[in-house]
C-alpha cells in the first residue's frame, strides 16, 4: 500500500522497486488533527514523512513567534532534513494546517537507502540546501515577512557567493543588476570621491546591500568591499522585483532602507522663512512656490534641512545633530527626512510603494466618495488681482480709521437690527410678499459670498500673504466659493487671525448696513428684504464660527491656539492613538485637546439633529402637513432628521478614516515619538 | 571626544532592520541587546527632548457656502 505512495514522490524517482519496498515496509501510516505539531524545531528526530493528504506548515523560531516558510501538500517530503545533514535535532517545525494523513518512514531505512542510491542523496542535499537558504531568508528581519511560496521562489532562485578579506563585491559607478544578503562575514561600505575614500557603514550578518541601484536603475552609489571572509546570497533583480509584485511589506521595507541610507538634497526653488512668535520662539517653515505648498520645520528639522545637499546621509545628519544639539536621534531625524520626502521638499530616492499593490477596495470606494461629495474648481495666479484690490479699496480697511468705521457700522446696524426684530420685523415681513423677498435675497447673498471671499483675500494681502487661488466647488451639499490662503503660514499670529475673521469682518459690516437700511428706509419691502438679509448674514457668521466644521471659526481656534492642522491631529488620533492609549491604560491627560475636539465633533452631529427637528417643526411641517396623510407630517420630520445626522456621521467617519490613513503613512506621530522620548526618559540604563 | 558607540549605534540603527524595530519598541533595551556601551552624556542625548514640530501645513481654504 506504501509503495505506490512512495513512487510519487519525485526525490525517490531513482529508487528502484526494491528499494521503494524496503522502505515501505518500514513505513507507517499516522494521521494529526489540524494544528498539531507534527516536528518540533530542535526535537530530536531522524524519521522522513510524506504527506498523503492535508497541507502543513514548515515553520521556524523567530523573535516575535514563528515563521511560516514553506507550505506542504500531498505527495511532498519532509522531516529529511535532519538524515541528509547528519543532524539529530529538527531545524523546523512543521504544523498541520488542516486534518492530515501522513506516512511515516523509518530514519535508519531512510538513510539505508539514501546511501545505496548515489543519485538521491544530491538531491536531498540541495533540497537541504534550498531550505537552510529559506530559512536564512526568513529570518533576515527585511524580508520576514515574505510568504511561504514568495520564500521558495527566492531560494531556489538565490545563488550562494563565497567572498574572502578584502574583495570588491559592487564598485560605486558601476550598473547594479544584484543585490545581496549577508549570510556570515562583515562588510563595508565606502563613497569615493576625488580620489579619497569615505566610510559610510560597516555590513553584518543578515543585512540586505546592493538595493538601490536594482531599484533604481542608477549606478553603484557606493563600494562595498569584505571585511572578512564570508557568504552571500545574490538575489537577481528580476526575481526581488518579482517578489516585490505579491509583497506590499517587502517594497515597504527596502523603501525604507532605502531612505536610510540615501543621502538627499533640497530641491530646488524651495524658501525657508523664519518668523518670530510673541512668546519669542523662532518657526521657520518652508515654502515651496510652484506647488503652494507649507512646512514647518523644528529648531532640530531647521537643522537637518541645512544640511540636505545630496552629500551627507542619515549616518552623517544624525551625528552632526548629537554634535551640535547633544541629541541623540536616529528615529526623529528619519522621520524628518520621510516627511520631507512624503511632501517633495527634497529628492530621495524611493520606491513607488503604490505599484506593488493595487489599493484596496474600501481605499477606492472611498476616495470615490470623497471626490464626488468635495469636487472643486479652482483659478490660479489671481494674486495680481488681489494685489491691485488692495492697494486702490482694500488698504483703507486696514487702518485705525478703517477698523473704526467698521466697528460703528457693525455695532449700530447690529443694534438697529435688533431693534427691529422686537419691534416690527413682523409687521415688515407681513408687508411684503415672501416672493419679493426672496427675488432681492438671492443676488444679495451671492454678493455678501463673493465679498466674504474677497475679505479674506484683503486680510490675507493686509499681512503680507499672496492670494494664488480662488474657486468654487460642491462641498458636501453645498456650493461653495474659497480663497486660499496658505500663504498666511508664513504670518505671524495676530495677521494670520485678521485673515480668518477677514471674512465674517465683510458680513457683519453688509450685515450692519443692512440693518441701518431696514431701520430708516420707509418702503416696507426694502426693509423687509435688508431685515431678512441681516438675519441670514449673522445666522451664517454664527455658523462659520463653529470651530468643528473647517470653517472660519476653526481657522481663528486653531491660530490662536498655535496648533496647526488641529482637525487633522485630532481626528487622526483618535483613529490611530485612542483605541492603544484605552488599551494600555495609557494616560490621556497630554492629548486633551483631540478628546475635546472629537468629542465636540460628535455632539455636533447631535445639534445637527436637534436644529433639523427644531427647524423642520418650525417652518415645513405644515407646509407638509398639507400634502402627506395626516398624523405623519412629525414622521418625515424625524427621517429629515435622521437622514441629516448619518450623513453627518458619515462624513466625520471619512474625516476620521482620511486623517487616520494619512498619520499612519506618516508612520510616527509627532506626538508619540514625543511621548515615547518622555517616556524613556523617565527610564534608565543598568 | 570620539563617540564611536554613537556612530556605531547610528549605523547600526540605519543599516538593520531588526534594531530599527528594536529600537522603534523600546531603545534602551534594544541598545542593551545590541551591546552599545553608552557614556552618561550619550544616554542623556537619547533622552533629550525633541520639539517634534516638523509636519507639513495644511492648505488654509477659507471657504463659504450658499447653505450658510
Amino acid at each position: 500500500m506504501a509503495a505506490p505512495i512512495l513512487a510519487h514522490v519525485w526525490q525517490f524517482r531513482s529508487f528502484s522497486p526494491d528499494t521503494l519496498d524496503a522502505l515501505a515496509a518500514n513505513a507507517v501510516r499516522e494521521t494529526a488533527p489540524r494544528g498539531s505539531v507534527v516536528l518540533r524545531e530542535g526535537d530530536a528526530g531522524r524519521d522522513a514523512y510524506v504527506v498523503i493528504e492535508g497541507r502543513l506548515e514548515v515553520q521556524i523560531a523567530g523573535k516575535t513567534g514563528p515563521l511560516p516558510i514553506a507550505v506542504l501538500a500531498a505527495g511532498e517530503l519532509f522531516g529529511e532534513v535532519a538524515i541528509v545533514a547528519g543532524s539529530e535535532r529538527r531545524t523546523a517545525s512543521v504544523v498541520a494546517l488542516t486534518a492530515v494523513t501522513l506516512l511515516r518512514i523509518d530514519g535508519r531505512a531512510f538513510a539505508q537507502a539514501i546511501a545505496d542510491d548515489s543519485h538521491v542523496r544530491p538531491e536531498l542535499e540541495a533540497a537541504a540546501n534550498r531550505m537552510a537558504v529559506g530559512r536564512f531568508i526568513k529570518s533576515a528581519t527585511l524580508l520576514g515577512d515574505l510568504s511561504p511560496a514568495a520564500v521558495s521562489r527566492l531560494a531556489e532562485a538565490v545563488r550562494v557567493r563565497a567572498v574572502a578579506a578584502g574583495e570588491v563585491v559592487i564598485r560605486q559607478g558601476e550598473p547594479g543588476a544584484e543585490c545581496y544578503l549577508i549570510r556570515s562575514g562583515d562588510l563595508e561600505v565606502v563613497a569615493e570621491s576625488d580620489g579619497t575614500e569615505r566610510h559610510l557603514a560597516t555590513l553584518h550578518t543578515g543585512m540586505l546591500f546592493g538595493e538601490a541601484a536594482l531599484l533604481t536603475g542608477a549606478p553603484r552609489n557606493a563600494t562595498v568591499r569584505a571585511k572578512s571572509d564570508g557568504e552571500l546570497l545574490v538575489l537577481r533583480g528580476a526575481d526581488v522585483l518579482a517578489a516585490m509584485a505579491g509583497e506590499r511589506k517587502l517594497a515597504e521595507h527596502l523603501d525604507a532602507l532605502m531612505q536610510a541610507r540615501s543621502r538627499p538634497r533640497q530641491r530646488a526653488g524651495i524658501e525657508l522663512h523664519e518668523r518670530t512668535t510673541a512668546d519669542g520662539a523662532t518657526i521657520l517653515t518652508l515654502k515651496d512656490p510652484a506647488r503652494g505648498k507649507y512646512f514647518r520645520l523644528s529648531r532640530e528639522g531647521a537643522f537637518v534641512w541645512s544640511r540636505l545637499d545630496g552629500r551627507h546621509t542619515l549616518r552623517d545628519l544624525t551625528m552632526d545633530l548629537f554634535l551640535e544639539y547633544n541629541v541623540l536621534a536616529p528615529d526623529a531625524v528619519m522621520h524628518i527626512i520621510r516627511r520631507l520626502a512624503a511632501d517633495d521638499f527634497i529628492d530621495l530616492e524611493r520606491l513607488d510603494t503604490t505599484a506593488a499593490s493595487a489599493p484596496s477596495r474600501h481605499r477606492r470606494a472611498f476616495t470615490w466618495f470623497r471626490a464626488v461629495m468635495e469636487w472643486s474648481y479652482s483659478l490660479t495666479g489671481c494674486d495680481r488681482f488681489f494685489t491691485a484690490l488692495y492697494e486702490h479699496v482694500g488698504r483703507y480697511a486696514y487702518t485705525r480709521t478703517g477698523f473704526a468705521a467698521i466697528a460703528v457700522v457693525a455695532a449700530g446696524g447690529f443694534a438697529a437690527f435688533l431693534a427691529l426684530a422686537q419691534r416690527s420685523a413682523g409687521t415688515l415681513l407681513h408687508a411684503a410678499t415672501v416672493a419679493r423677498v426672496g427675488a432681492a435675497l438671492v443676488p444679495l447673498i451671492v454678493l455678501a459670498i463673493v465679498l466674504h471671499e474677497i475679505g479674506h483675500g484683503m486680510a490675507a494681502k493686509a499681512s503680507g500673504a499672496r492670494v494664488d487661488r480662488v474657486g468654487l466647488g460642491w462641498f458636501w451639499f453645498r456650493i461653495m466659493l474659497f480663497v486660499d490662503t496658505s500663504d498666511a503660514w508664513l504670518a505671524n499670529r495676530q495677521q494670520r487671525m485678521l485673515v480668518d475673521a477677514g471674512g465674517i469682518l465683510v458680513n457683519l459690516v453688509m450685515a450692519g448696513l443692512a440693518g441701518y437700511v431696514a431701520l430708516l428706509v420707509p418702503n416696507l419691502t426694502v426693509a423687509a428684504v435688508a431685515w431678512v438679509f441681516a438675519l441670514w448674514s449673522y445666522v451664517g457668521v454664527l455658523r462659520n464660527l463653529n470651530p468643528l466644521l473647517e470653517y472660519d471659526g476653526y481657522y481663528l481656534l486653531m491660530d490662536a491656539l498655535e496648533r496647526p492642522n488641529l482637525r487633522g491631529k485630532s481626528l487622526g488620533w483618535i483613529a490611530t492613538g485612542l483605541w492603544p492609549a484605552l488599551r494600555n491604560g495609557a494616560s490621556l491627560r497630554g492629548h486633551r485637546f483631540e478628546l475635546l475636539y472629537a468629542l465636540g465633533a460628535v455632539a455636533y452631529i447631535g445639534f445637527v439633529v436637534g436644529y433639523a427637528l427644531f427647524a423642520y417643526r418650525f417652518t415645513a411641517q405644515g407646509w407638509v402637513a398639507r400634502i402627506v396623510p395626516a398624523g405623519t407630517a412629525p414622521e418625515y420630520g424625524r427621517l429629515f432628521a435622521f437622514a441629516l445626522g448619518t450623513l453627518a456621521f458619515i462624513r466625520l467617519c471619512n474625516d476620521v478614516w482620511t486623517e487616520g490613513a494619512r498619520a499612519r503613512a506618516h508612520e510616527t506621530n509627532p506626538n508619540q515619538h514625543e511621548s515615547r522620548r518622555r517616556r524613556r526618559s523617565r527610564r534608565t540604563l543598568p | 571626544m570620539s563617540h564611536d558607540a554613537v556612530a556605531d549605534l547610528v549605523e547600526r540603527y540605519l543599516n538593520d532592520e531588526a534594531f530599527r524595530m528594536a529600537f522603534a519598541r523600546d531603545p534602551e533595551a534594544a541598545i542593551i541587546d545590541a551591546g552599545f556601551d553608552l557614556d552618561a552624556d550619550e544616554l542623556a542625548a537619547l533622552h533629550a527632548k525633541l520639539s517634534s514640530r516638523d509636519e507639513t501645513l495644511k492648505p488654509r481654504v477659507t471657504k463659504y457656502s450658499f447653505g450658510s
